[in-house]
């Protein structure tokens, strides 16, 4: 093979592996996307078990007032606490996803809406149509096995009304 | 194959490659526009614009250039500060090597009403519009070079020749 032909094969072979790079890029935004959305469907849908499988061992999430929260088992028993909330009936809409990959890991911010139909009135629930509320996720992803899972999850209410200033925000950024 | 054809393949690869990076990094810029919007920071989002950008956002006729983009906002900025949300949706974004045009559906979700001594807060209302963009790619990144904004749901616009 002449110098020539091995020069441009081998340059070949290198644009082959920055397209695989790039390529698995867009795969791992695809896949992230696909995660956080079937994540907020899962909560939609009170499905409480699931939602601890969604976080590495590591995880942390620091979720409005609760606090952080540490470590798969932990945040799987926060979430099954959410099981004793009432059903609210309320419908969720995630949107505007900005997810920057870097290999294995990711940082992405989501916008999120919750769309409430019930109040407590007195002792009782009512149906109240219109009373919604935006918060924002801030969160971080790793890639495990193949698989993309979340290692930080930071969540706030911003509007109407802000949540209180979040004291650890700046750890999840 | 010869080493020329599989040259040509692997360039045209690229070329594929490289558009779908530009629909993102597009929807990324006019996501994170939004949520400044939202947010009201204005002077961030001066700087998602071109130099030469027209923007026509409903009622307030079109404006060129970022000079008169940075006195649009600054009136919707004296305008205050309601909490309203924004959904942003429907992105179909057309890339055309450095240029590249984007249709978007937005609602507002509006809460808060002006009454005398403040505002009163009622849930419930809510606007659709459109957004019709075009972008142009200024060195390493995206940007507006042209943005128009309508409502179109409950009620549309007026345009801006018709107001008053």
């Amino acid at each position: 093979m002449s110098d020539e032909l091995t020069t441009r094969r081998s340059d070949l072979l290198d644009e082959l592996k920055r397209l695989s790079a790039r390529l698995d890029e867009l795969e791992s935004l695809k896949a992230i996307e696909d995660l956080h959305r079937s994540f907020t469907r899962a909560v939609a849908d009170r499905e409480f078990d699931e939602l601890a499988g969604y976080f590495s061992d590591d995880g942390v999430i620091d979720m409005r007032r609760h606090g952080p929260i540490s470590g798969r088992d932990a945040i799987g028993a926060h979430f099954a606490g959410m099981a004793a909330v009432p059903l609210s009936g309320a419908g969720y809409v995630l949107s505007s996803p900005v997810i920057e990959v870097d290999g294995d890991t990711a940082a992405g911010t989501w916008t999120w809406h919750r769309f409430n139909a019930e109040a407590t009135i007195g002792t009782k629930r009512v149906r109240v149509w219109g009373v919604w509320e935006e918060g924002r996720y801030r969160c971080r992803y790793r890639r495990v096995g193949g698989a993309w899972r979340f290692t930080h999850m930071h969540f706030r209410v911003v509007l109407p009304d802000s949540d209180d200033t979040p004291s650890t925000s700046e750890e999840f950024r | 194959m010869t080493e020329s054809e599989l040259e040509q393949m692997v360039a045209a690869l690229s070329g594929r490659v490289g558009r779908l990076e530009d629909v993102e990094a597009i929807k990324k810029l006019h996501r994170t526009y939004v949520r400044r919007l939202a947010d009201r920071q204005w002077a961030a989002m001066l700087d998602d614009f071109t130099e030469d950008a027209v923007v026509d956002l409903r009622h307030h006729g079109a404006r060129t250039g970022r000079a008169e983009l940075a006195e649009l906002f600054g009136e919707m900025e004296a305008a205050g500060n309601p909490h309203d949300g924004y959904v942003l949706s429907s992105p179909v974004v057309e890339v055309d090597g450095d240029e590249a045009t984007g249709h978007w559906t937005w609602h507002r979700h509006l809460c808060e009403f002006p009454v005398m001594g403040g505002t009163l807060r009622v849930f419930g209302p809510w606007w659709e519009g459109r957004y019709r963009c075009s972008y142009r790619r200024v060195g390493d990144r995206w940007k507006f070079s042209a943005m128009t904004f309508r409502l179109v749901a409950p009620d549309k616009d007026i345009e801006a020749g018709r107001v008053g």
